[in-house]
Order: structure tokens, then sequence, then C-alpha cells
């Protein structure tokens, strides 16, 4: 446990502050309920507060090296017996002597407390146990605090290493296959390759700039999705159709950056990839109250039977979109009549 | 001299023209034809029966691997693909060579060279053994005359060997596939389909009921009524998966 006097200005600020208001209390006691003079009571507060104030550094040096889980109680009782007799016979010794010495217009309550030790042992007893309390209880409340804050700070790496691995989900046979067709256009087509080399260039810098948690302007990601459009609509020429929609209101809701790209992904897969039919590709994006709705279509066969491993993409952007905006039912998704329909809510906040 | 025939099938347009760009240096290799999906290239291929095959993995309704099962012979493969966990399933398949894509035209030349090395060998057949690849199964591919069918395996009612082959029988008929009962065995989901019988392999969902016959003797009938029989180590198996 770090010394909290010496590295908090708060603590030590607010540890002088109370000695200070419990002289001005002490005077003000003495002054009108036991109807001493204001001078001698003021001289006896003074004295005595700030001796206690200095005893209570000491205690809160006991306090901090027998600290209260790693210690036997025996051990801290025992150190706190022998500190606390110390420490209260050495505060009010000193505390009289120095009274003593004072002018006797000053001191004419120290003449009339001078019979009454046990009073002012009595007192500082009192002290050092309020003293001791409090500080491990500023100990104690210090300690859970850090482990709080460690644990938050925990929560949240594991949090976005968890959106790290869901995002790179840009599948990596997305990249070799695009390359592939690259190196075939740079012999037949030159042109078309330097296109495609520029989009691919432009997409894969969108797909790793972008932290997982990173919101970005629907613009922005829908740039990014017509990115990988183009370059699937090179590989996979005019069997794919693909129309975007998107009203102009929508333009600066925020979203996830990539939390599109999964889903556009899985439709080309169901429509293109399973089928030898014309893929047609829709993505549309509305005002839903203050929310954001974006709908991806796709046709499919329904007749086909398709490869296991399927919906792993969908449960990705389920996930995202959990950790995001903690909850789970902003993606709903269904098929009718060789339509496949899903629908993301995105909330703004 | 005679030339070698070739075919390249692959979903993905820039891919065929490379090989077609790579394969002008090789004259004695002539392409005949090229498709975009497996179900083309598998018709394509028992049609043209090409010695040499330039097959992609990941393609449109049927893939690479299911391709080769629906073929009359065993051409010459070299996968030409961007999954590289693929590799050791394709040389399972005695696969001439296994190409990474994107792939230099040198790699491509290496590939193409062994196609005279392996004259000299041997063409053995040999059946896909079931791999990570696919397990559980989830679809198989069957060839009904000249026709191509991929079965869901969910619509099996049961699989019954039949000398060289094994018979799939579901609601809608029965198809053979050219395949060992203990491929299937290990292939499918075991906790959906149990060996009952040397013959028999049963999907426990259409079990339909449990009638013993003798002292050691069983009989599961199904759902659509075929009873089939179950051999004393089938009916401890069964009873383990249905929890009796």
């Amino acid at each position: 446990m770090q010394d909290l006097f010496a590295s908090n200005s708060q603590y030590r600020l607010a540890y002088w502050l109370i000695w200070a208001i419990t002289a001005a209390a002490y005077t003000a006691i003495l002054t009108f309920v036991w109807n001493v003079a204001w001078l001698s009571a003021g001289a006896d507060a003074l004295v005595f507060s700030a001796l206690a104030a200095i005893m209570g550094i000491a205690v809160w040096n006991v306090v901090k090296y027998s600290s209260l889980d790693s210690a036997s109680v025996i051990n801290t009782l025992t150190t706190h017996l022998v500190a606390g007799g110390v420490l209260v016979f050495v505060f009010v010794t000193a505390g009289e002597s120095f009274l003593k010495v004072l002018p006797n217009t000053v001191n004419n309550f120290y003449d009339f407390a001078s019979g009454n030790h046990i009073y002012r042992l009595v007192a500082g007893g009192f002290i050092y146990i309020l003293l001791t309390i409090n500080f491990y209880l500023i100990i104690y409340y210090e300690e859970s605090r850090s482990r709080r804050i460690r644990q938050i700070e925990l929560d949240k790496h594991l949090k976005s290493a968890e959106l790290n691995m869901l995002k790179a989900q840009i599948n990596p046979h997305f990249i070799f296959n695009s390359l592939n067709s690259v190196s075939s256009l740079t012999l037949t087509n030159p042109q078309k390759a330097h296109e495609m080399v520029i989009q691919l260039a432009d997409f894969l810098r969108y797909s790793i700039r972008k932290n997982a948690d990173q919101l970005v302007k629907l613009a922005q990601e829908i740039e990014a999705i017509k990115l990988f459009l183009a370059i699937e609509k090179i590989r996979f020429g005019d069997r794919l159709k693909v129309a975007v929609e998107c009203d102009g209101s929508t333009e600066n809701k925020m979203l996830p950056a990539l939390i599109l790209q999964p889903l556009v992904e899985n439709a080309i897969k169901y429509s293109l990839h399973e089928t030898d039919m014309e893929s047609e590709i829709k993505i549309s994006c509305h005002e839903k109250g203050n929310d954001l709705k974006i709908l991806i279509t796709n046709n499919f066969d329904e007749e086909a039977v398709l490869p296991r491993g399927e919906g792993i993409g969908l449960k990705n952007v389920i996930n995202r979109l959990n950790l995001v905006y903690n909850r789970q039912d902003l993606l709903s998704t269904e098929h009718m009549n060789g339509i496949f329909k899903a629908e993301i809510i995105i909330p703004q906040v | 001299m005679n030339t070698i025939k070739a075919v390249i099938i692959d979903d993905e347009q820039p891919a065929r023209e490379l090989i077609k760009v790579y394969l002008q240096d090789f004259p004695e290799i002539t392409l005949v034809g090229e498709a975009e999906n497996g179900f083309e290239g598998a018709k394509l291929i028992n049609q043209l029966l090409p010695k040499l095959v330039f097959l992609d993995i990941q393609m449109p309704k049927i893939d690479g691997f299911e391709l080769l099962e629906l073929l009359d012979y065993q051409p010459s493969v070299i996968f030409c693909t961007a999954y590289d966990q693929y590799a050791i399933k394709a040389f399972d398949n005695n696969a001439l060579d296994y190409l990474l894509k994107p792939f230099s035209r040198q790699r491509f030349a290496e590939a193409v060279a062994k196609i005279q090395l392996s004259k000299r060998k041997e063409q053995q057949v040999s059946l896909p053994s079931p791999m990570e690849y696919r397990k559980p199964l989830s679809r198989i591919v069957v060839k009904d005359r000249k026709e191509i069918i991929i079965i869901d395996v969910e619509k099996i009612l049961y699989l019954e060997a039949q000398d060289d082959y094994v018979e799939l029988h579901t609601a809608q008929g029965k198809w053979l596939k050219k395949q060992t009962m203990k491929y299937f065995e290990q292939a499918l989901d075991e906790t959906k389909f149990v060996r009952v019988h040397r013959k028999y392999i049963l999907h426990l969902a259409e079990v339909a009921k449990l009638d013993k016959l003798g002292k050691e003797t069983f009989v599961v009938v199904l759902k659509s009524g075929a009873s089939i029989p179950v051999s004393p180590a089938g009916y401890q198996k069964l009873k383990l998966q249905l929890g009796i």
C-alpha cells in the first residue's frame, strides 16, 4: 500500500481541514457550553488539535504497517495497544507542558482541567481509536477502488480483443483470390488490373485502419461496400447485380465499421456461389425513428442443399452488435419465395 | 505426338484466363473446355474425358472434391485454390499438384511437368477418406444416369451395402454411390447415424421402433415402414445412442 498522504494531495488537504474544523468546534464548545474564556479555549483547542493531527500521522504509519489482512489479530491489537499507549501519553504530556508555559490569562482553562488528567487521557484514547478506524476504512476503500478499476480495464481489454477477433472477418481467401485475379488481369487486361489493385488497396486500407469498436458514418461504410462489390464483380462478372439505395438523411448516421461487409459477403455466397442464376443483391438504408435501418436482400435457390459451416458471418455480426450496443436483437433474417432478407437496426446514441 | 486434353473448372473468370495464358507455353496441352461450377464441370469431364483437369475447390453447387466423386474415371488433377487447408485432402485424392493462388508461371510449369512423370506410374483410383474438411458429412452427390443429384444427409432414411456400392435410401427414392460403408460410418455424424449391421447404417431420427425377434436378434422398424436387421454389436451401439 503506497502512502496516500504523500501521494494524494486531496487526502492531505482534507486531513488538515478536518483538524482545523475540529479545533474551531472544540473552541466553540468550550466557550459556549463550558463558559471558558474564548482565548483560553482557543489556545487549548489549537494546542491539542495540532498535537492530535501530528499524532494522526504517527497513527497512519502504525496502521499502514499493521494491515488487517496480513497480520494476526493478536499482533495488530498488541501493536495498537502499545502505540496507542505511548502516543496518547505523549499527546497529553506534551499538550499540558505546552499550555503550562503560556501566560496566565490564556491558560486558566489549563488550571481548571489540569486536575483532570483522566479527561485528557480518555479524549486522547478516543481520538486514537477514531483515527485508526478511519485510516483502516480509507485503506480498504482505496484498495477496493483500485481493484475495481483494474477489473474495468481488464474487461475493456477483453472486449476490444474480442472485437478485433470478430472483425478479422475479411476472408483471407477474398484477398488471395483477388490477387489471383489481378495477376491474371496484368497479362490480359492491364488497365483493369490497375483499377482493381487500387480498389483492393482502398478497401483493405478501410478495413485495416478502422478499429473494431469505432463508429463510422454510413456514407463511408457504403463507400467501402461498393469497393468490395466492385472487386467481386471483376471476379464473377455479369452474374453479380447489385443495387444500393440510401436515403440522403441516413448519410451521417453512425455504425460500427465493416458491420455490413459480412452480410454482403453472405448474400453473395448464397445468391452467386450456390446457384448458377443471376445474382441480385439489394442494399437499402432508411431512418427508423431516430435509428438507422439497413436492409440487405438477395435471391437464392431454395432447392439447393448447402454445405455445412454456414452462418458464422451472421453470428459474428450479432456478437459485434451485442458488444457495441449491448443488444442481441438488432439483426433479424427471414427467407421466403427465394428471397433472403437481413434487416439490421443501428441505434443512434 | 498426341496432345494432352485439358479442362479448367473455376468459378472466377480471371482465374480461368490466367491458366489459359500460362498454357500457351505448352503446345502439347490442348484446352478442350472450361466450366464455372462443379455441376457443369463434372458433366464436361465425363463427356470430353480430358487427361488433365485444373480444378478449383470452393465453387457453386458442388465443390471440387464432390466433382471428383462423380467422375467415371480418374484424370490427373491440378488443384488451383486459395485455400491452403485443403492440401492434405487434395493429395489424398491423388492430386498431381496443388497450386495456391496466386501462383507464378514457373510454379505452374512445375505442376504441369509432373504429368509427364506420372505417365509412367499406374494411376490408382482412390476414394476420398473422411477428413476433417467434411466431417460430419452434410450432403452427398450422386449420379443418376446423366443427372447429378445432391442429397441432404438429413433426408436419408438408411444406407445399405451393395457390393462395391452403397445404396442411399430416401423418401424420394434410392441412389447408388461408389463408396464403402466404412467411409460413411466415419464421415457421417455419429450422433445421428449408427451402423447397426454389416450391411446397414441407420438414420436415428427415422427409427420408429425396435422389435425383438429371437434371443439375440433384433429388427428396427423405420417410420417409412422398412425393417432393418440389427446385429448384436449393432444393438449395443443403438442402445447407447438411443439411451435405452
